[in-house]
């Protein structure tokens, strides 16, 4: 026996050294793999809520906003979840070269078929509604989730440009109606054409849109449209936010008239 | 003890080291002979790849040998038990050598006086070899390179393994262990250029 080998043994019997139970190298091989798979469905999760946010934004209206559909484009794509998917995606590779044997594959292989089967899922997702479902819990449950997607309301909100949002507060008759801005600030809107879309005009509708500003207080309507139900939610905290506002100061008016007829 | 050992060796000797992993299994004794099959190579390779001394080394191969004892059921069977060892032993030189925060770099063994017939029998650095470096002055050249294309060279060239060997020690895919023997030449053929050029002698020997 040499010296080196007499000395590990020595080892081994001192220190009482033996070999880890098999299930612990089992256990790790499927955590790593567990792991790699979920992260592939958190990918094909954030990818349903791109294509949801796609699929239902406004790309139409680029050119009210003076500015060329590249631009557009470019200032509306949904990047914090571009870069999460991004991040996620880099994730599950860096779990994958944690696999056993994984330099034995042809990397860029698993790589498109991950990109393959992660965007697949995601299409499926999306069409499930799960896309759609994940951005709503966000925006209720998450407090800065509204603040780093793309405000809709920002690009709804410019009657100088002939883009407005609101409730529709009271319907006048078939051809004018009130608004109610997020802001609280109320408008005349009059139906311009035929275009006016009957079935919305009703009164707590949330609507969008298209005309063009008459003076402060007027807007002429060449199209309006439904808000989707996400933007509903939006409204009604707004709104709601908005309510609380005007109570807060009515209170303090209160106070002070109070206080100044008691004095 | 001693012809209770000459016994066992009689038994384990034709054993593959596949076999003597399964026997050491049941019977820690078994290990003995694997440690005895790899102590010499992994020295050798530990200096080739290492700043370290002899005795660093050994202490080194301590490590390795304990921490493949710890992972024996950890031992992957689509390998090579020697690929599986000198992984470890990879990796045991780079943790080693991150505690110490020094560089590793070639020091002289013994063993390595064939160093230039052995790097001379590859075509491409034959070329480069040609005029005759001595040992020193390659072994001069390697300290020189990146620590991954000397790891590679020395692992092609002086532990002649395989491209699959390669692979399966470093974990890296195949094609990249191609693509990194090939810088490594490349960067072997530069530096004893740069040495020419400078009328020094390759390695600044």
């Amino acid at each position: 026996m040499t010296k080196i080998s007499e000395n590990i043994l020595k080892t081994i019997e001192a220190q009482h050294v033996k070999p880890e139970p098999k299930w612990k190298f089992l256990a790790k091989d499927g955590f790593v793999w567990v792991a790699f798979v979920a992260l592939l469905l958190v990918v094909a999760l954030a990818f349903a809520v791109i294509l949801d946010f796609v699929a239902n934004y406004d790309w139409d209206i680029y050119t009210y906003l003076h500015k060329t559909f590249l631009q557009y484009v470019l200032l509306s794509l949904p990047y914090v979840w571009i870069a999460l998917l991004a991040l996620f995606f880099a994730v599950a590779y860096y779990d994958f070269i944690h696999i056993r044997g994984w330099y034995r594959h042809r990397v860029y292989l698993v790589v498109l078929a991950s990109i393959f089967l992660s965007f697949g899922c995601g299409l499926i997702f999306f069409f499930a509604g799960f896309g759609k479902t994940i951005d709503r819990a966000l925006t209720k449950n998450v407090p800065f989730y509204e603040k780093v997607k793309i405000n809709k309301e920002q690009l709804w909100n410019h009657p100088d440009q002939g883009l407005l949002e609101g409730e529709i507060v009271e319907v006048k008759n078939e051809n004018e109606f009130v608004l109610e801005d997020p802001s609280g600030k109320q408008w005349e809107v009059q139906d311009a054409s035929i275009q006016m879309n009957k079935d919305v005009i009703n009164q707590g509708e949330n609507v969008e849109i298209i005309g063009g500003e008459k003076d402060s207080n007027d807007f002429v309507a060449k199209s309006i449209r439904e808000a989707d139900n996400e933007r509903e939610d939006e409204f009604i905290k707004k709104k709601e936010a908005t309510r609380a506002k005007k109570n807060n100061k009515a209170q303090e008016i209160e106070i002070e008239v109070q206080s100044e007829l008691s004095q | 003890m001693k012809e209770k050992f000459k016994e066992e060796q009689n038994i384990f000797s034709n054993k593959t080291d596949e076999q003597l992993v399964a026997l050491t299994l049941k019977n820690p004794e078994a290990y003995a002979f694997l440690v005895q099959r790899y102590e010499e190579k992994l020295l050798r390779y530990v200096m080739r790849i290492s700043r370290s001394t002899k005795e660093d080394g050994e202490d080194i191969l301590q490590d390795v040998f304990l921490s493949a004892y710890k992972n024996l059921n950890d031992f992957d069977q689509a390998l090579k038990f020697s690929s599986w060892v000198y992984r470890i032993t990879h990796n045991k030189v780079i943790s080693h050598f991150r505690k110490v925060t020094a560089r590793p770099k070639t020091t002289t063994y013994e063993g390595d006086s064939n160093l230039l017939n052995i790097l001379a029998s590859d075509e491409d650095l034959a070329r480069e070899l040609e005029r005759k470096y001595t040992v020193a002055e390659v072994k001069g050249v390697l300290e020189k390179l990146d620590e991954r294309y000397r790891e590679v060279l020395v692992l092609k060239f002086l532990e002649e393994k395989d491209y699959k060997e390669i692979s399966d020690i470093l974990e890296k895919p195949m094609g990249t262990v191609a693509t990194l023997i090939s810088r490594a030449k490349k960067q072997f053929k530069e530096k004893t250029e740069e040495g020419s050029s400078k009328g020094e002698k390759i390695g600044g020997i």
